[in-house]
């Protein structure tokens, strides 16, 4: 690197084009909210790559179905119908704090902010405990055979993506409660928009694991 | 236009039908990428004298109007091209299937092993069912249904003079068909990588006459002749007392196991070690006592027989034919 | 928008100080921290993607020592050179690296670091997250080569077909590693994605409306989506066959429903787009190249872009191609050849459109633009001998043969490998100052352009004449020993094309001549500023008034002032028109993109020997990015100027 550097002194900035200013944008916002911020872009690339995952997920466990003759395999039993249907109604519901709180960021209304993230939060917490659960109500391990393998792997897949949101909306809540910096708000707007989302492509999810088996 | 062992020396239908297919395609490409090259060409050419008389580039209108009818004649031409070669890939794909009225064809299950082949033909009578092993003999003329399994990892199956390749798929079974319409000894190959010794999985097909296709179908029938002489004896009794016998069957023997390639009529077969090494004495020899020097990681262990053994073993071995 | 137009005057007004002094200041704030500790917390766009292209070319120089020694190993029938056990780790790791650690990363390092330059901004979007890919991407790299210079490499090949990838025949390490290899290129390949495709969405400078973004900038926002879609799904199936591998799963295991085809769909369906992933950004640098040297914009941009669009969806449906000797229904064969057909006629009007733009320009033939015709004569091969692989029955025969590394060396070193040379020919000067020297460029390309030839033209023959790939060896009397002598001395020319390149990169180093800051009178925004370029970038962000950016105005280029110098603030544009809409401060230098990168190293690589290690590797990761999420004190005088939705 000092090479370059010692070349940059030496053919200084010659032929360069002059730029002239002719507009000024010092008074354009510095706070702005939603698709007009680059935080929103990069939540949906990571929206894209999380969804191709999860299909990625979703197209074995149809692979997989092809290949048994009776689904689930004998002696597997069907997984459980309550605690994932609990699961599933509390995670939508948590959308409503996340609607709330983002309603609240984008007035930067803090005490409501505050308020409707740490019920969020909390709410998805209750989820994410859920989510736990929901691995024994699956009714056969891992390992027991591939239709075992691949609904793991469409819960764990998910499971991830609750558990970030969940330590996300804990984060923001803690850094909102103690330091309340004005450039976070878009964030933690953005924090329930990831949450429609990860809510969203959990119920295809939730359709394929425990609703397909008892169809087939 | 018969380059031994390609794709162009062609002994079967399905083989000559995509030779031909290929054919097409070569020329075809050859002609496109004249093209293409020749139009860089004028169009460098062009370039440069303009560039020697100073011009600047050439943006009128008309110019570009013109560019742009060329570029929309040569994606049509492309276009075209394209039909022309889904077309007939489709038409080659329908005459190279399993014709259905074929009669009388004979049926063939090919297993693979990390580094063999096992063939069992079928019969109708479940006595005359024959397995052999890296050695595939075909009647001349008759349409031979091929079964594919695989015992371990996935192989593929090709004989490039009869037909394209096909997997062998654990628990998979896939089935293509072959038919030779000339006598021939080929060399095929496995065709997927499947470890260590993928470069030396190899059989021997030979293509012969019906007659002596049943000639060789009977013989290989046959169980193996008890030992006459006695060093052949003593070689029968060095194989079935020492590690042979875990792995290997002989007919008419105790031999029986089948992790490794089954020998009864082992000495009348062209080549050892999956087609990889000319059947003689010395390399027999050579083989048994350390296969780890010609086949590096295959399953065979080497084997520490004294000079004495080692010569009536192959004595025996001989004596299977 | 609630800019203001500005009176050259009152500009000079609002900046009393000379540019000399605007430099300086803008500078100070940019610039990497001194030292070792500057260069760990770096998070400057051009300072990653450098040391990113530093490090890809350093992967593909040890690929390229495997190749040469698997060539010697074939030279001659029977050798005895190499084992199949070491030969088997060479084509894996060769196979592997050249595609993971050395083509998608580098076409990606190439796009973060013009990219920015081109569509006048300051930095990326996301300047901590991609110095964080870029440590991934190094931890990765070194964790394959560690274990391939330790003896065990991965030997099942970089398609690690299952299951002779799972547990049953690869027992050890070998195949986990390469697995976890790949997670780390993925998390890397998908971060740079999305800084690709957020940078151009929301940074072009004013004026530079989605129709006037250069086709280099669209090549590579196509490529990034495609890796978007596509490496999620490798890395998925390589987490599979690791779990298969670690934790007893049965995904692939057919004795308990799983499938061996699975793999390959999931591979497949990733592992073609690959290729376009790697080569679409190959036809970005030639339009570029060709643009600049043809003294004219690239005819038919809309063409140009709407192909490589097409070409970027059409590649999605070509996966099953690779698995033709699968059993496949008749129909499921005609539509897959049928979709492949289909990708050549948009492959064939870029080439066109390139041709066009040398027919009615004024081109000139440096070194450069050497590579573009060598593209063109080398491409072409290998999309033509393409059609005879996705043609079912031709299929049948060649595939797995050694035509396949012919065909695939001829698209990839002529789609990528050439255009990528000839834009380091191209971009040197921009990125270091200086000149490569001419001479030794066109004496490396013709032993490149010959080598090339004489290395893979054989092998289209070889596999034409029965020859399988991927053989430690092959019989005496198989009859193929001449055209792989030939093949090998061909790799002895590549070999010294590539010696004669690196001497001439050392060289002009040293010694090349001033370059300044547009020594081939360029199109796009890169060769407004200085040589090399400084850490902002541009002193005010350039107004762009049409497609060519820099042949649309001669002389002065309209500007953007307002922007903050004593901190790292960046203009926000909309979307499609690229109108200025918000400014942005940009964090300052940090070690915490490394510390997460290393977080996720833990995790992972303790990973492959106990699945305690992810949890680990979880929290550690979890504490990372709280430091990283948690805001810096704010820095004095700050007016934040918010501005609520509606």
């Amino acid at each position: 690197m000092t090479v370059i550097g010692e070349i940059a002194a030496e053919t200084g900035r010659q032929a360069e084009r002059p730029l002239r200013p002719v507009v000024n944008v010092s008074d354009l916002p510095s706070v702005v909210y939603g698709s007009r911020v680059v935080t929103w872009w990069g939540t949906t690339g990571f929206m894209a790559a999380e969804a191709a995952t999860l299909s990625a997920c979703v197209a074995s466990y149809y692979y997989v179905l092809r290949n048994y003759e009776s689904f689930p395999p004998l002696r597997t039993p069907l997984p459980d119908l309550l605690v994932p249907t609990i699961s599933l109604i509390v995670l939508i519901l948590s959308l409503v704090p996340c609607y709330l709180f983002a309603r609240a960021a984008k007035r930067l209304d803090r005490p409501a902010t505050l308020r409707w993230m740490w019920v969020a939060a909390v709410v998805m917490l209750i989820a994410t405990a859920l989510r736990l659960m929901e691995f024994s109500s699956l009714n056969v391990r891992w390992d027991a055979n591939a239709y075992a393998s691949v609904a793991w792997a469409v819960v764990f897949a998910h499971f991830t993506l609750l558990l970030a949101d969940t330590l996300e909306t804990v984060l923001f809540a803690v850094i909102m409660q103690t330091r309340e910096p004005t450039r976070y708000y878009p964030g933690v707007a953005e924090d329930a928009f990831y949450s429609y989302f990860m809510v969203a492509v959990w119920i295809p999810c939730y359709v394929t694991v425990y609703l397909v088996p008892r169809w087939v | 236009m018969t380059w031994a062992g390609s794709i162009f020396d062609t002994a079967g239908t399905p083989a000559e039908r995509i030779a031909r297919l290929a054919w097409f395609l070569i020329i075809v490409s050859a002609v496109t990428y004249l093209l293409v090259l020749v139009a860089t060409g004028i169009a460098m050419r062009r370039a440069r004298a303009r560039r020697t008389q100073g011009d600047l580039a050439d943006t009128r209108p008309e110019t570009g109007k013109r560019l742009t009818r060329n570029v929309a004649i040569a994606t049509i031409a492309t276009t075209l091209i394209l039909l022309v070669y889904v077309t007939a890939t489709a038409l080659t794909g329908k005459a190279i299937a399993w014709p259905l009225n074929a009669r009388q064809p004979l049926t063939i299950e090919v297993t693979g092993y990390q580094w063999w082949w096992q063939f069992r033909y079928r019969d109708s009578v479940p006595s005359n069912w024959l397995t052999t092993s890296n050695e595939l003999h075909i009647p001349v003329g008759r349409p031979v249904r091929v079964i594919l399994l695989s015992n371990d990892v996935i192989h593929s199956f090709w004989i490039p003079e009869l037909h394209g390749k096909q997997d062998l798929i654990p628990g998979h079974r896939n089935t293509t068909w072959i038919q030779a319409d000339r006598p021939g000894v080929w060399k095929a190959h496995c065709a997927e990588f499947c470890g260590h010794q993928h470069a030396k999985m190899q059989f021997d097909v030979v293509a012969e006459s019906p007659a002596q296709f049943d000639q060789w179908y009977i013989r290989q029938l046959a169980s193996a002749l008890p030992p006459t002489d006695s060093a052949a004896k003593r070689g029968h009794d060095v194989f079935v007392q020492r590690t042979c016998i875990m792995c290997h069957s002989i007919n008419g023997t105790e031999a029986g196991s089948n992790v490794g390639p089954e020998l009864t009529h082992i000495a009348s077969r062209p080549s050892i070690a999956a087609g990889s090494l000319p059947n003689t004495r010395v390399n027999l020899g050579r083989w048994i006592l350390n296969p780890q020097l010609i086949k590096p990681g295959v399953r065979m262990p080497p084997n520490a027989l004294s000079p004495a053994d080692m010569n009536a073993l192959l004595d025996y071995l001989e004596t299977l034919k | 928008m609630s800019a203001q137009p500005l009176s050259a005057e009152r500009a000079v007004e609002s900046d009393p100080n000379s540019p000399a002094s605007l430099h300086d200041r803008l500078e100070r704030v940019w610039r990497n921290g001194p030292g070792l500790w500057g260069w760990l917390t770096s998070v400057n766009h051009k300072s990653i993607a450098l040391r990113s292209i530093i490090t890809a070319f350093t992967f593909f120089g040890i690929a390229g020592v495997e190749a040469a020694l698997m060539r010697v190993q074939l030279a001659r029938p029977e050798n005895s050179f190499i084992g199949p056990d070491l030969y088997n780790q060479l084509f894996t790791t060769h196979g592997s690296a050249m595609m993971f650690l050395f083509a998608v990363p580098m076409v990606q390092s190439v796009a973060l670091y013009f990219v920015p330059i081109m569509i006048g901004t300051r930095n990326v979007a996301f300047p901590r997250l991609n110095a964080f890919g870029y440590w991934t991407y190094l931890i990765g790299g070194v964790l394959l080569f560690s274990a391939l210079f330790t003896n065990t490499g991965p030997d099942q090949g970089w398609f690690s077909y299952v299951p002779l990838a799972g547990p049953g025949f690869s027992p050890g390490k070998r195949v986990d590693i390469w697995a976890q290899m790949i997670t780390f290129t993925e998390i890397a390949a998908i971060v740079a994605a999305i800084e690709v495709i957020v940078t151009v969405f929301k940074q072009r400078a004013p004026g530079m409306s989605l129709n006037r973004v250069p086709p280099f900038v669209w090549a590579m926002v196509v490529m990034s989506f495609m890796v978007l879609v596509a490496m999620p799904y490798v890395a998925t199936a390589s987490a599979m066959l690791a779990m298969d591998r670690l934790i007893a799963t049965q995904f692939f295991n057919y004795a308990e429903g799983g499938d061996a085809l699975l793999w390959q769909h999931l591979f497949w369906f990733f592992g073609h787009p690959e290729v376009y992933i790697i080569f679409i950004p190959g036809l970005g640098m030639v339009s570029a190249i060709v643009a600049t040297f043809s003294r004219r914009p690239v005819f038919g941009y809309t063409a140009v872009v709407l192909s490589l669009v097409a070409i970027g969806f059409l590649s999605f449906g070509l996966w099953v191609h690779h698995m033709f000797a699968t059993p496949l229904t008749q129909t499921g064969q005609s539509f897959f050849t049928a979709a492949s057909a289909m990708i050549a006629i948009p492959t064939g009007v870029t080439i066109f459109c390139w041709i066009a733009t040398i027919w009615s320009g004024r081109p000139r033939f440096d070194t450069p633009m050497l590579y573009v015709v060598g593209f063109i004569a080398l491409f072409t091969i290998g999309g033509l001998s393409g059609l005879l692989l996705a043609s079912v029955p031709v299929d049948l025969q060649i595939t797995d043969t050694d035509f396949l590394p012919g065909h695939i060396h001829y698209v990839l070193l002529g789609g990528m490998v050439f255009p990528l040379f000839g834009a380091l020919h191209y971009w040197f000067p921009k990125v270091t100052g200086r000149m490569m020297s001419e001479r030794l460029g066109k004496v490396s390309f013709w032993l490149l352009f010959i080598g090339v030839n004489v290395t893979f033209f054989p092998q289209l023959l070889l596999g034409i004449a029965g020859m399988p790939r991927r053989v430690y060896t092959y019989l005496a009397d198989s009859g193929w020993g001449g055209l792989n002598l030939t093949s090998s001395i061909g790799a002895g020319f590549i070999a010294l094309g590539m010696l004669l390149l690196v001497i001439n990169i050392a060289r002009s180093l040293a010694a090349g001549a001033a370059a300044g800051a547009d020594p081939w009178g360029g199109e796009t925004l890169e060769w407004a500023i200085s040589s090399p370029a400084p850490d902002y970038n541009f002193a005010y962000i350039p107004i762009v008034h049409g497609r060519s950016a820099l042949w649309a105005d001669t002389g002065d280029l309209d500007a953007v002032a307002g922007l903050r110098e004593d901190r790292r603030e960046v203009l926000q544009t909309t979307m499609l028109d690229a109108v200025p809409d918000s400014r942005h401060e940009h964090p300052d230098p940090t070690i915490v993109p490394l510390l997460t990168a290393l977080a996720v190293g833990v995790g992972l690589i303790w990973g492959i020997f106990d699945p305690i290690g992810f949890a680990v590797g979880g929290v550690l990761t979890f504490i990372a990015l709280a430091a990283w999420g948690w805001p810096e004190k704010p820095k004095p005088n700050t007016h934040e100027v918010v501005e609520v939705p509606k």
